[in-house]
């Protein structure tokens, strides 16, 4: 997958280059909004990873350029710590999503992930299905090895957010964001808590286990590799 | 003190002007006083000299020209000394009767230079001439007394207008140099306030004038900049000092972990800690951050409407699996319906997560956790109450200021900004925070005025 990364701080940079490489992407960087512009307009890439502030442009007027000029591929932006109120403001101008820094590689890597996944997987499912569990879109019931499994609506929530990613980590951060819709970190076990009664429910009768913790990262659901 | 500041001052100035206007006003008056009682006594000069003039002709008539001449000589020395003037000439011009030397060759009343008998410079007299028979008749007065009333009118209206003008720049200097007085003693506290005695007060003199009330409401703010400014000190101590902690935590897991690499050991575990140190870290600068941002928008409108009744429906359910996972309960008590508040859903839902987690994590096992949502008039109530320790009554507004922690709490999780943000976030909304006695327990409640539509 080829990303464009524009980005100024430099450690930030090489730090973020270096990860998405040895995950087997290929990397253009460059430190100015006008560039960054300039190459969306010329060259094809998969996503482009702006940083809000920048020399030149900043992250959200190359943003808007760009969905003037039609170009839609994914694009997430980086913002600083405590910008988060910005994020509706990023969101409307075009953007797929948000990261505020100072975030976890991981994180970033399962929001590109995410992002150029959605691109391809926009067909509306009636049904998602890991291993031997089935998740049911539209009569929002989940089944396991031919058993009914009763969820609550943050339950479903939470596991068809894990089903659509399935293989790949959801942070605990995406997950505040995508089923609980908080754009802070709460300071709370909410997620645990929601995790561990998903498991009891959907795991813990069955074998083998699908949903696995990614240690200090988040989740993920997948059946035996 | 610098006396031209007090020359400057207002008072000062207004009374230089309005001494400037009674002097000219004076002036005024004076010409035209001046003018109005010389052709008063003028007036009057005239009616006493026409008649002689008349009655004298008369007599020439009635009796001849020799009991004329003898009544004229009569009048002539007794009027005389009065500085009235009678003189008669024959009909070869010389003069008869008289001892002024006067001509006769005057029309209408006029007004002539007379040399004294004694050659003495001349005094002026008002005179006019008549024919009578071959006699030529002028009569006349001196215009000195008329010149003296005069005189003496503009002295006093001189004395009088010096004298208030002394009074009015003496009055005006006296007050410009208390106002100058007193606005250097605000100076004075002012600049000791620029130097850091925030302490330092304006001096309030009973009288109550503008600089009174001014230096009244100067006292007001003092109070706020100054409460405000030992709040940023402890706050920026409070921050430094709760800061400290997980960073030297952090340290010592990276250190640990050093160790760890030295030994040939694992050092994930203890990198793990410095990581759940420096996330908690980061956390905090975000809800400090957060804080800020959202005080920094005081007073600017919050364009969203917020279904209360619905965000406390959903965090409810979700913390109902929270409480439940710690042994506690959480009941729901939600009207059907819609709760409609102006507002931001992220800071609202911000705020109403912050005091579940609160009931939660300063809760035993047990803890019996209410969200309610209830109309009281036109008020909507949002409610978060618990059985647990509780908050002392002392420790209850304490509590609303960043980084505050309980001693009770002290042990237990959470980095203190956890009200300041919900204080912040109502405070933002225009709604109440109050935190009550839940007997036994907390109550924590958030009124939000005139939200129920009439």
């Amino acid at each position: 997958m080829k990303i464009l990364l524009a980005e100024d701080d430099r450690k930030v940079a090489e730090f973020v280059v270096t990860g998405l490489e040895e995950s087997g992407h290929s990397v253009d960087h460059v430190t100015d909004g006008r560039e960054a512009l300039s190459y969306c307009m010329y060259n094809d890439c998969d996503i482009a990873v702006l940083d809000r502030m920048m020399p030149g442009m900043d992250g959200l007027s190359v943003l808007k350029a760009l969905r003037a000029a039609g170009k839609g591929l994914p694009v997430l932006m980086l913002t600083a710590l405590g910008d988060v109120e910005a994020r509706v403001e990023g969101l409307q101008a075009g953007a797929d999503d948000y990261l505020a820094k100072p975030f976890h590689f991981s994180e970033l890597l399962a929001r590109i992930v995410a992002l150029t996944r959605r691109g391809r997987e926009t067909a509306e499912v009636p049904e998602l299905k890991v291993h031997d569990l089935t998740l049911d879109l539209l009569a929002r019931t989940a089944h396991r090895q031919g058993h009914l499994i009763e969820l609550q609506a943050k339950e479903f929530a939470l596991l068809e957010v894990l089903m659509r990613n399935a293989g790949r980590v959801v942070t605990r951060t995406m997950l505040l964001e995508k089923v609980w819709n908080f754009n802070f970190d709460p300071n709370t076990s909410v997620v645990e808590t929601h995790i561990s009664r998903l498991r009891s429910k959907v795991d813990k009768p069955f074998d083998p286990i699908l949903i696995h913790t990614i240690r200090s990262i988040g989740y993920s659901i997948h059946g035996p590799r | 003190m610098d006396r031209g500041n007090i020359f400057s001052g207002g008072a000062f100035r207004v009374t230089v002007y309005a001494t400037t206007v009674l002097v000219a006003l004076c002036i005024t008056v004076a010409f035209a006083g001046y003018r109005y009682i010389q052709n008063e006594q003028i007036n009057q000069l005239r009616g006493f000299l026409a008649p002689i003039g008349t009655a004298l002709h008369t007599i020439q008539q009635g009796e001849g020209d020799a009991e004329f001449l003898i009544d004229a000589r009569i009048l002539s020395r007794q009027l005389e000394p009065s500085g009235r003037l009678i003189a008669v000439f024959d009909a070869t011009g010389e003069q008869i009767i008289g001892a002024r030397r006067v001509t006769p060759d005057i029309t209408d009343w006029s007004v002539r230079a007379l040399p004294g008998p004694d050659g003495t410079p001349g005094q002026e007299y008002y005179l006019t001439a008549s024919t009578i028979g071959t006699h030529t008749l002028v009569v006349g007065a001196s215009l000195e007394p008329v010149e003296r009333i005069g005189e003496a009118f503009i002295r006093i209206l001189f004395l009088i207008t010096a004298f208030l003008s002394i009074i009015f720049i003496a009055l005006g200097y006296a007050t410009s140099r208390m106002v100058q007085l007193k606005l250097e003693r605000l100076g004075d506290t002012l600049a000791l306030v620029g130097e850091g005695h925030t302490d330092a007060r304006l001096p309030v003199s009973p009288a109550n004038d503008q600089i009174d009330r001014v230096a009244r409401r100067m006292n007001g703010h003092l109070a706020t900049l100054s409460g405000l400014m030992s709040a940023t000190k402890s706050s920026a101590a409070a921050i430094a000092h709760d800061l400290k902690r997980p960073l030297a935590r952090a340290l010592l897991g990276v250190d640990r972990a050093l160790a760890q690499v030295d030994k040939g050991a694992d050092p994930q575990a203890a990198l793990e800690d410095t990581r759940h140190e420096l996330a908690n870290l980061t956390g905090m600068f975000e809800t400090i951050l957060r804080i800020a941002r959202i005080d920094a928008g005081h007073g600017e409108g919050l364009g969203g409407s917020v279904d209360l009744a619905d965000l406390a429906r959903d965090l409810g359910e979700t913390f109902q699996v929270v409480a439940e996972e710690s042994g506690q309960s959480l009941a729901l008590v939600v009207p059907e319906g819609r709760a409609p508040v102006r507002g931001d859903a992220g800071m609202l839902s911000q705020m109403l997560v912050n005091l579940l987690q609160n009931a939660v994590t300063h809760g035993p096992p047990g803890n019996n956790i209410t969200l309610s949502l209830t109309c009281e008039g036109r008020d909507l109530c949002l409610s978060v109450a618990d059985t647990g320790p509780g908050i002392a009554e002392p420790d209850r507004t304490s509590v609303l200021a960043p980084f505050f922690r309980a001693d009770t709490a002290r042990t237990t999780e959470g980095n203190g900004l956890g009200l300041a943000l919900v204080k912040s976030v109502t405070d933002r909304h225009g709604a109440i925070l109050t935190l009550s006695d839940n007997a036994p327990g907390l109550r924590v409640t958030v009124r939000f005025p005139g939200a129920v539509p009439t």
